[in-house]
């Protein structure tokens, strides 16, 4: 394992596979046709080893990171010994290694002198898959068999001929065949750039070097992980988070995450996590254990490569059935949701086990919108479809920091789509698309603000879909700081119509027309630390910036500013604080005060993890 | 109305008569085999119980040369599903595939209906395709049992497979089966049933050349052609012998489902000389809901009825399609444009068949019937079980499409029995009790719910389900609420259909037509399926037939008095012949005072 090699070329070589990953990932961007991976940057490209280890990826989405080795792991399983010179691997099954049906993975075998050399891959997140609703991330599935065309490990391209099947099915399962077609091609490009860059590498060093390089890169991640984690204190910590509802039933999910570190190993365990639930808002366990992973790569550092070996010192297990490690035909097209609120549930554990390295959750809803209609001035009709993955778009307050507004959220580095595009393509018009002034958790740094949207429809019959959640339970704070408001979502009938506006679930579907208008206000980050600890002179420009409102200045952070809204009144400050400060304490002795959001961390750490979360998942009952 | 011109002397290719009734005998011998092969090799109730497959035999040319003893509704479907095929691989057809196809929008009917071809090659010279189709038991997508009537795109409907080669040279495309198998609820039903097709294909080839080889490919293909102009000389002359004019009849749709409704179905029939022409103009405009009738599907139906109407000894062959034309204007109800959803199709294939019956009932009222009963119902159930840590699927589909024949000119409706366009047959209870969580708790026919007339319709069933597990999803399209099966000649209607659920230990509670509710164990479902329409006055029954009714049970002597005027005696056991006299006799009176005073 600790073979040693020249730290230089140990490094070169990262570089190099890191920099083909990334060279893949520009020609995908460039050649594929959706907004989704043009704008979105839903998509990711990788560089596996023969046996299909992870050694490079592209500058994507930290969400796939950990999803290209167990779909290749699919494939292998499947084809054994039968792939060769020309093959080109395809999957999406998600109980074959993949994620969720839009996800379509593909892998090229790169061969050298003969000799199977790596794989590379490339996954994007297509417009559509087919199924029961447009974009294929409808919450309410409760089997995979509607959601969409599933494509088991199969061979895109055999010895380099097309698999005429698949293209076919493709084209008549999904509803905007041009787009999906344009971008898997694009996906296929990216594959023949890699190969051809992965060659040329190769030519440099030859193949036993590169072979003894990439195991070499594998156990330096594998040790610069290990000790990364053997700086963090040993101990048991647990948080609980929740998801407001699966869009089907009303029953909030608890989700209990449980991290127990030993030495240079961390143990994730969810034992306490509720059952599975019947929507299509949480993955299968291989998914989830990605979301574990992201979290800790948060926490150990941003220089550890982005290989196989950062997994290797890291164990998780879930009971079978519960909430993250659901029994099949589960349905998982939304399963981001739940994902992300795993991650955060872990990321509120590790906040107990390093609070001077942990953020506040972060904002945003976990919302993804799907408009989907026909285009009915071209004959034949043609469907159309706009995902809009929003993200947490709100940073969680830092240790030294605010957080952040109107950002991608530490997992996923996907972007908006901007306005301009949204009107030119779809009949929709943005009436609004800004920060919502007094929904940051308060705290010494603060959380992000929330964003809104106000969306005007053009015309008729567009169905409108929307997961989201963080309506019931918003994002929490840590070491004292606020939790930000919750999300809401307004629907306004258009003029002439019966109906007054309403506030819409988190999780609905609603056939929209011309002239209604649709408001989402996602939330902000929480606070990080006692709000009455902030600068006065921080609380000042955010009025000024009109990011707070004078009385929120007052109510959440005891600060006064004076009448001509630019300075802070000093005295007035200090007395209200004063105040604020034993009313607080009073509350924190009758123990109100620590629960400041959705999340519940006990005081003490739990000592001593019980043996039976250590056994692997299949050993639980 | 013109006399009938007299009938021409066939014209017939040069031939031995008696070797083309050979050949086509043969032909639909072979066509007949190859569905006794797929009920005895196929796996789903829906195929070996059910009957909802078909089988036959086409041309080179696509042209239907024989067809086995199966669904009549899919009698026209297999051209237009071949023709996709051969267009997408035209110069790319070899020995040994198999094509298949389920894609509405390229001649298929609905994504469970799966049309199998294989191309038979005698010495390097295509001699025929033969074709199977299965109604499949599910095919992926947002309900199971892919009938749902509220899908309104194709793309949530399951597995739409293009015109693609099953087999190519013998060899099977791996591919399409996996994407089968992870599509599908059930994939060892689905397979299963595939492989049946496949069965049935390989005996049908195997056939083929025995045949081909006692005449010779070239005369064997010389047959078929005869046999093609033979039918359709024989369909014209038929053709030839009805009253040349023009006849419209509308029926209704009640509605789709999501408030679209009712949906008028107009069938403009005309005649001329020896052709027919029926075309839709007038029809609605094609619906959100799942049971729009894609264009092949409606030409199906046409030629189905057109084929019941000119009864006889016509052959069943493309030859017979020949003089019978069909048209509708794009975006209707009857030819809908993409991605219009279908699944639940064969609702508006029965509702087409009855709008064409009640044009040629304008046209030939002395023979045709009135409208055939039932709620042109679909019935799945679908759920999960247990098993350890699996959890396995189970579906359970119902057609109950047409269940009470309507009164002929001369005979009554046959109770409970399938309709003119299909031979779907039930499944027994004692099956599904044992397959699934179900208890079929009665299954009667309905007293009352024909409809009256000098001849009556067949009378309508009832059937209740208890569901005895929970999360059953119960997904029910039906019609006929609002637009009961018309009668004729001043028949009346069957009686409308009703639809009830009850929550265990709860009342019943009136449904929709259309709905899916997830039932738990001891809930249940009451479907109560309207009878036949009657044909002619109901004063004018014979009292006897009134009175063998009553005796029967089929019939209230309430409902003998009220609508027949039979006034019956003895405790039910005889006629009052004279106080039923009286009664219809102020009865008539009664109708024609109203028929002669002014209209407000």
């Amino acid at each position: 394992m600790s073979r040693d090699f020249d730290p230089t070329r140990l490094e070169v070589m990262r570089n190099a596979l890191e920099g083909i990953a990334d060279t893949m990932a520009i020609s995908l961007y460039q050649t594929a046709r959706s907004a989704v991976v043009r704008l979105g940057w839903d998509f990711s490209t990788a560089v596996l080893t023969a046996e299909g280890d992870l050694v490079g990826q592209g500058m994507c989405h930290p969400i796939h990171l950990g999803g290209m080795a167990p779909a290749l792991g699919g494939c292998l399983a499947w084809h054994g010994d039968d792939i060769g010179p020309g093959d080109l691997l395809i999957t999406n099954d998600p109980y074959e290694g993949a994620q969720h049906l839009p996800d379509v993975y593909l892998f090229k075998p790169v061969f050298h002198e003969g000799s199977p050399l790596a794989y590379v891959g490339a996954i994007c997140h297509h417009a559509d898959i087919g199924g029961s609703v447009p974009g294929g991330q409808g919450f309410a599935n409760t089997e995979i068999h509607q959601e969409g065309l599933r494509i088991p490990p199969l061979k895109l391209y055999e010895g380099g001929t097309a698999n005429e099947t698949i293209y076919r099915l493709l084209e008549k399962a999904v509803r905007a065949p041009e787009t999906v077609l344009g971008d898997l091609l694009a996906q296929v490009t990216a594959t023949q750039i890699g190969e051809r860059e992965l060659l040329a590498l190769v030519e440099r060093t030859g193949a036993s070097e590169y072979h003894e390089l990439v195991a070499g890169l594998l156990d330096y991640t594998e040790r610069l992980t290990r000790r990364a984690i053997a700086e963090l204190p040993d101990g048991t910590w647990s948080f609980t988070d929740y998801v407001d509802d699966d869009g089907i039933t009303d029953e909030t999910i608890t989700i209990v995450a449980t991290v127990t570190k030993t030495g240079d190993e961390i143990h994730v365990g969810f034992d306490g996590t509720s059952p599975q639930c019947r929507g299509s808002i949480v993955g299968l366990f291989h998914m989830n254990t990605n979301f574990v992973h992201m979290a800790l790569r948060c926490l150990l550092g941003a220089d550890l490569p982005s290989t196989s070996g950062f997994f290797r010192p890291i164990t998780i297990t879930a009971p079978p059935g519960c909430f993250v490690n659901p029994h099949p035909p589960a349905a998982v097209a939304a399963r981001q949701l739940g994902g992300r609120r795993i991650n955060q549930a872990v990321w509120g554990a590790l906040a107990q086990m390093a609070p001077e390295r942990a953020f506040a959750c972060p904002g945003g809803a976990d919302s993804s919108i799907a408009f989907s209609g026909l285009d009915r001035s071209v004959e034949p009709w043609r469907g159309w479809v706009l995902t809009e993955g929003f993200n947490e778009i709100a940073c969680g307050g830092r240790p030294d920091k605010d957080g952040m507004e109107g950002q991608g959220s530490n997992i996923t580095n996907q972007a908006n789509t901007p306005v301009e595009l949204l009107e030119l393509e779809y009949p929709v018009r943005i009436d609004e698309y800004g920060f919502v002034p007094d929904t940051e958790g308060p705290g010494r740094y603060r959380g992000g603000l929330a964003m809104s949207r106000t969306y005007t429809f053009l015309d008729d019959e567009i169905e409108v879909r929307i997961r989201s959640d963080r309506a019931k339970r918003p994002p929490w704070g840590v070491q004292g700081g606020g939790s930000a408001p919750a999300a809401r979502i307004r629907l306004e009938a258009a003029a002439g119509d019966s109906g007054a506006a309403h506030v819409l679930p988190s999780k609905s579907t609603t056939v929209m027309r011309r002239g209604d208008r649709l408001r989402t206000q996602w939330c902000g980050g929480g606070g990080h630390g006692s709000p009455l600890e902030r600068e006065p002179e921080r609380v000042l420009r955010d009025v000024v910036e009109e990011k707070i409102t004078p009385a929120h200045a007052r109510e959440a952070y005891g600060v006064v500013v004076d009448e001509s809204g630019r300075v802070v009144d000093r005295n007035a400050t200090d007395a209200l604080r004063a105040a604020k400060a034993r009313r607080s304490g009073r509350a924190h002795r009758t123990g109100a005060a620590r629960a400041t959001g959705a999340g519940t961390a006990p005081g003490q750490p739990v000592r001593q993890p019980t043996e039976a979360s250590r056994a692997p998942p299949e050993e639980r009952t | 109305m013109t006399a009938p011109t007299p009938t021409p002397t066939p014209r017939l290719r040069p031939g031995d008569p008696t070797q083309l009734e050979v050949v086509h005998n043969a032909l639909s011998g072979i066509s007949d085999a190859m569905a006794v092969t797929l009920v005895r090799t196929s796996r789903s109730s829906i195929v070996r119980l059910g009957y909802d497959f078909s089988t036959g035999l086409l041309s080179p040319d696509g042209e239907l040369v024989g067809q086995g003893l199966c669904q009549p509704i899919h009698m026209g479907g297999m051209p237009p599903a071949l023709k996709a095929c051969v267009e997408h691989y035209e110069g790319r057809i070899f020995p040994g595939d198999i094509l298949i196809n389920n894609d509405p929008y390229e001649g298929g009917s609905h994504l469970p209906d799966i049309f199998m071809f294989r191309p038979v090659f005698a010495d390097g010279t295509l001699i025929a395709y033969a074709c199977a189709m299965s109604h499949h038991t599910d095919v992926g997508g947002r309900v199971a049992g892919g009938n749902s009537s509220d899908c309104t795109e194709i793309y949530q409907e399951g597995l739409r497979i293009p015109p693609l080669k099953l087999y190519e040279r013998g060899e099977p495309n791996r591919t399409l089966f996996r994407i089968i198998e992870k599509a599908v609820r059930v994939p060892d039903k689905v397979l299963g049933d595939v492989r049946g097709q496949v069965s049935a294909l390989r005996l049908a080839e195997e056939e083929l050349l025995r045949l081909a080889g006692r005449h010779g490919a070239e005369r064997f293909l010389e047959l078929q052609g005869e046999v093609l102009d033979y039918t359709e000389t024989l369909t014209r002359m038929r053709i030839r012998e009805l009253p040349d004019g023009a006849w419209t009849f509308t029926d209704h749709v009640d509605d789709d489902g999501f408030g679209c409704g009712p949906i008028a179905i107009v069938a403009n029939l005309v005649k001329e000389d020896d052709e027919i022409r029926v075309d839709f103009t007038g029809t609605s405009a094609q619906v959100k809901g799942a049971i729009n009738n894609p264009l092949d599907s409606t030409k199906s139906m046409v030629y189905a009825v057109t084929r019941a109407v000119l009864g006889g000894e016509i052959p069943n062959t493309g030859g017979y399609f020949r003089p019978v034309t069909v048209t509708a204007p794009e975006g209707t109800y009857v030819n809908p444009r993409p991605p219009a959803a279908v699944a639940a199709r064969f609702l508006g294939c029965l509702r087409v068949s009855h709008a064409v019956f009640g044009a040629f009932a304008q046209m030939l009222p002395d023979e045709v019937p009135a409208c055939a009963g039932g709620a042109d119902g679909n019935l799945t159930m679908a759920g999960y079980r247990q098993e350890g840590n699996a959890r396995k699927p189970w579906v359970q589909v119902e057609g109950s499409g047409e269940i009470a024949a309507g009164a002929s000119p001369t005979h009554d409706g046959i109770d409970a029995q399938s309709g003119a366009v299909s031979n779907i047959t039930n499944i027994p209870a004692e099956l599904i009790e044992v397959e699934h969580p179900i208890r079929i708790e009665e299954y009667s026919l309905a007293p009352d719910s024909e409809g009256a007339g000098t001849f009556r319709g067949g009378l309508g069933l009832t059937r209740r389900h208890r569901f005895l597990a929970d999360d059953t999803l119960v997904q029910l399209r039906s019609d006929r609420m609002d637009h009961p099966p018309y009668g004729l000649c001043g028949g009346q209607a069957g009686r409308a259909s009703r639809v009830s659920f009850a929550r265990r230990d709860g009342p019943e509670e009136p449904m929709p037509s259309k709905f899916i509710v997830t039932a738990n164990a001891g809930d249940t479902l009451t479907f109560r399926m309207p009878g036949g329409g009657g044909w002619g006055e109901p004063l004018d029954r014979d009292p006897e037939a009134v009175l063998a009714d009553v005796r029967a049970e089929k019939l209230s002597p309430e409902r003998a008095e009220a609508v027949y005027g039979v006034v019956l005696a003895g405790n039910g056991r005889s006629v009052d012949a004279a106080a039923t006299r009286e009664l219809r006799t102020a009865r008539r009176r009664k109708v024609k005072e109203r028929a002669g005073r002014p209209s407000a």
